[in-house]
């Protein structure tokens, strides 16, 4: 059974089509990052999944209940943070969570039990009688999450959940996330803090004009745009001929001599890292510096949005 | 730079394009024109016999016309101005845009005087229809030039001193629902002021020619002479222009300083500066016994209710307890001092206090209704509502738990009112009517004033809400909930008017659609209403008309509802089984 189920998804807005056929298929307790510039269909394809959209056409499920016909089943099954934070700032945080565990429904008994459990998960247990409109935004951030989790969902929506936070409320919301993964949960996210989704997910899927540009795990996703692989060097011994001869070594495209380092471009299919670094070695050279540059997610982004393959 | 892109008041330019590319801007000006087109027509109907009298016969009358077209741009101006101006800053508050503003070469005063600017003339607009009217009425006779000139003078007076307490209220708070409230306090509080010095000046004159002064200025009194002044078009026209000026000067100097403020409940705060007092007070004379503790609890089973009810400003028992004694107090004198008096010879000794409680009613419904999905629209949180598996109806049903709580309370002082007047007028006064000859159905009365509260109060609060639902910001469903209660008030009578001018056979039968209009049944007791109604002098047909009224209004009631229901997913776009209809590719 598929977590997510999503078939041929197109959503239109008037004459605009913001989804263009968007096809997913997540297995449970996967973690799968959303990656896409603003208007590629990212959150419209999440609200569709969080029974927020019911004009689409093509085919979702979740946990294979079908978001068209049983939107109710379906929402007992998700957790949906939306890009804001949708908090009451009028309650307290033990009246926000007791709020939401009402609404779904929770037994009376259980509910006290759950909402410490939730609190402690998101390290709030010592905020439970603040008023939510005293706490920080990564609090609130936190305490969006906590409310997702009161009815133990089996899929996590969240849609830009680091957005607008500071650097150790993102961190902190990281770890968060790997605790939800490490229990479980299947989830979707959509960041635009693209590194971090990559130290995240188990998959990823990049998105442009609603469009699937690509998906696959980060290593395949790197694997494809591997011949962009580029390695610095600095060696003691440098000379014209060593530059002439990493010219010609099979899968080498360029190699740029610059004044404090050799960077030289392969395509990653046909030679290896290590291979390059032994025929360096081979060649005399003493061999100060060799980095192999770390294709990040937002190289692979841009890349990939732009059309480009080199 | 030369003078022309020195003064090119680009934030005006930019008002009036958005002002012009905004449907609404034209939807609300054809309705202007109906009502006002509909209002004339309606007049010069009665004026001319339902036609009949036509053509020279009205030759000479166009003074009353002339009056009732003076009144219902004064009123318009009262209503619409402060509507469309209290949102001119706040807007860009709420949006967070006033900042982007404030970066900008734009001075404070530029900022303002500009947004005011861009209003005036959009009322200006609205004014400029009735120019063809004022062409009739000067054509019909009975006005003179000046009087023209003085109204036009007046109405334009008032649209600066309106606009410009608008433009400071919008300033000064943070939300347009708090502007648009304390602009009516201010302009309220400005007009009993003009009232009182020109009714002091008028009593100080009359004190003076009692007295015999001896005239000081030209052969008149000082008081005279201050009066004539004071009511000149120049001086007029001068007021007008301190207020705009002192407005405009003041709102550009706090304008900086109130761009970040916090959004405040300024009614919660007020209640609960009353609770600290109460309590000290409590404190000091019992020595702090509660009768009634508010209990904090948590949500069990429906906790949208439980928000609406227990932690709105309008929640708490102790809270809606001061509501009810502000409506109850001034109606328990006024009994007390009727039994006291020993008269009997009045039969309606209440006639403000319908209208009084009408006009608290709608106006707390319709700020409450409105605001239940939009309030959760401003603060983001109305996604994370609809993904909860709580059904659509419930969702809307327990949000209007809140307004329904708050039509219990104000139906007690018209229960009270009901009461009052059955017992006064079926016990104490029927002697003396019978005395009159008048007739006087008792339990046409008390039905009809027991049946208008518990009707019309829900209709309100469905329409609010429909129109918090469907509309982006409150004011704009505050304003369409208040017009369409006006038009439901004033449509029948313009609809008859209508065919008294252009029916083919008119009967006076057709009279009977008159009695379509709440302000009909509104006030029973009044001879306005059923009960004494010339027309309705046979008690038979009054009853049928009173019960085919309350069937017409209480099928829109429950069409409203069913209507509510069965659309809040669709407006919201939230999915629900029976609201989706796919029209091509697999269904999912």
């Amino acid at each position: 059974m598929l977590a997510v189920d999503v078939q041929e998804l197109k959503v239109r807005y008037g004459k605009l089509e913001a989804v263009k056929g968007i096809s997913l298929q997540i297995p449970p307790g996967e973690v799968f990052g959303f990656i896409g510039p603003n208007g590629a269909g990212k959150s419209s394809t999440i609200r569709v999944l969080a029974t927020l959209l019911p004009d689409f056409l093509g085919s979702a499920k979740i946990m294979d209940l079908s978001i068209r016909s049983q939107p109710q089943l379906v929402r007992e099954q998700i957790g949906y943070v939306p890009d804001f934070f949708g908090v009451y700032e009028d309650l307290t945080a033990r009246e926000y969570l007791h709020f939401f565990a009402a609404a779904y429904r929770l037994p009376m008994s259980r509910r006290k039990a759950v909402v410490d459990d939730v609190l402690q998960l998101t390290d709030l247990t010592g905020k439970i009688d603040s008023q939510v409109d005293a706490l920080s935004r990564g609090m609130k951030q936190r305490l969006s999450l906590a409310r997702v989790l009161l009815h133990d969902p089996a899929v996590l929506l969240l849609d830009e959940p680091a957005s607008g936070l500071d650097p150790r409320a993102r961190i902190e919301m990281r770890e968060l996330l790997k605790a939800l993964k490490e229990m479980g949960k299947t989830i979707i996210i959509s960041s635009h803090i693209l590194h971090e989704l990559a130290q995240l997910c188990t998959r990823i899927g990049i998105i442009e004009t609603g469009k699937m540009v690509a998906q696959g795990s980060v290593a395949e996703i790197y694997q494809r745009l591997g011949v962009l692989k580029i390695v610095h060097v600095q060696v003691v011994n440098q000379s014209p001929e060593l530059i002439a001869k990493l010219r010609e070594m099979p899968g080498v495209t360029h190699v740029d001599d610059q004044v404090d380092r050799i960077s030289i471009r392969f395509e990653e299919g046909k030679l290896e890292v290590e291979d390059l670094h032994d025929f360096i070695h081979t060649q005399g050279a003493r061999i100060r510096m060799f980095q192999p540059e770390v294709m990040d997610m937002e190289t692979a982004f841009m890349k990939l949005t732009e059309g480009q393959t080199a | 730079m030369n003078l022309l892109e020195r003064y090119s008041l680009p934030l005006l330019t930019k008002e009036l394009i958005e002002q012009a590319n905004n449907k609404r801007t034209y939807v609300l000006r054809v309705v202007y024109a109906i009502v006002l087109y509909g209002a004339a027509l309606w007049y010069y109907s009665d004026l001319s016999n339902g036609g009949a009298s036509a053509g020279l016969v009205n030759l000479g009358k166009g003074r009353a016309f002339f009056q009732l077209l003076v009144n219902v741009q004064t009123f318009a101006i009262i209503i619409l101005l402060p509507a469309i101006t209290c949102g001119a800053l706040t807007v860009e508050k709420e949006k967070d845009t006033l900042a982007l503003l404030l970066l900008t070469k734009l001075s404070s005063w530029t900022i303002v005087f500009e947004k005011l600017v861009s209003r005036v003339l959009a009322m200006g607009t609205y004014q400029l229809l009735s120019l063809p009217l004022f062409a009739i009425v000067y054509g019909m006779g009975g006005v003179e030039l000046s009087g023209i000139i003085h109204a036009v003078i007046s109405l334009l007076a008032l649209t600066v001193v309106v606009a410009s307490v608008s433009i400071l209220c919008s300033t000064w708070f943070r939300t347009t629902s708090e502007a648009f409230i304390l602009s009516y306090v201010i302009l309220f509080f400005f007009g009993c002021c003009h009232a009182f010095v020109t009714e002091l000046m008028y009593v100080q004159t009359l004190r003076m020619n009692q007295r015999n002064w001896p005239n000081v200025l030209q052969g008149q009194s000082f008081w005279h002479a201050l009066i004539a002044a004071f009511s000149t078009d120049t001086a007029i026209a001068l007021q007008a222009f301190a207020v705009c000026l002192t407005s405009v000067l003041i709102a550009s100097r706090v304008l900086f300083a109130r761009a970040f403020v916090p959004p405040r409940n300024i009614i919660l705060e007020l209640f609960q500066r009353a609770d600290r007092f109460f309590n000290e007070l409590n404190e000091s004379t019992t020595g702090g016994i509660v009768l009634v503790p508010d209990r904090e609890t948590l949500p069990a089973f429906q906790p949208i209710t439980w928000r609406e009810t227990r932690k709105k400003s309008l929640g708490t028992f102790r809270y809606q307890f001061r509501i009810l004694m502000f409506l109850l107090a001034p109606l328990v004198l006024v009994i007390a001092a009727i039994l006291s008096d020993g008269r009997n010879d009045f039969t309606s000794p209440f006639r403000g206090f319908p209208a009084f409680f009408w006009f608290v009613s709608v106006i707390c419904l319709t700020i409450h209704a409105t605001g239940v999905i939009a309030a959760e629209r401003i603060r983001q949180t109305l996604d994370v509502l609809l993904v909860s598996p709580l059904t659509s109806a419930e969702i809307v049903l327990e949000k209007l738990s809140g307004v329904r709580r708050l039509i219990k309370i104000l139906t007690v002082p018209f229960a009270v009112l009901v009461l009052f007047q059955a017992i006064w007028t079926g016990y104490v006064l029927q002697g003396a009517l019978q005395a009159k000859q008048r007739s006087v159905d008792f339990w046409l009365e008390l039905v009809t004033a027991t049946l208008v509260p518990i009707f019309y109060m829900p209709i309100i609060m469905w329409v609010g809400f429909q129109f918090g639902l469907r509309l982006r910001t409150q004011i704009q469903a505050i304003l369409a909930t208040f017009a369409t209660v006006f038009l439901a008030c004033i449509l029948p009578f313009v609809l008859v008017a209508l065919i008294r001018t252009y029916g083919l056979r008119y009967q006076p039968a057709f009279d009977l659609l008159m009695w379509i209009s709440p302000l009909r049944m509104a006030f029973p007791t009044t001879e306005f209403g059923p009960g004494y109604n010339l027309f309705l002098e046979r008690t038979d047909l009054a009853w049928i008309v009173v019960i085919c009224h309350f069937t017409l209004y209480g099928i829109i009631w429950l069409s409203l509802r069913r209507n509510a229901l069965r659309s809040f997913s669709k407006v919201v776009r939230r999915m629900e089984p029976s609201i989706t209809t796919p029209k091509t590719g697999p269904a999912g």
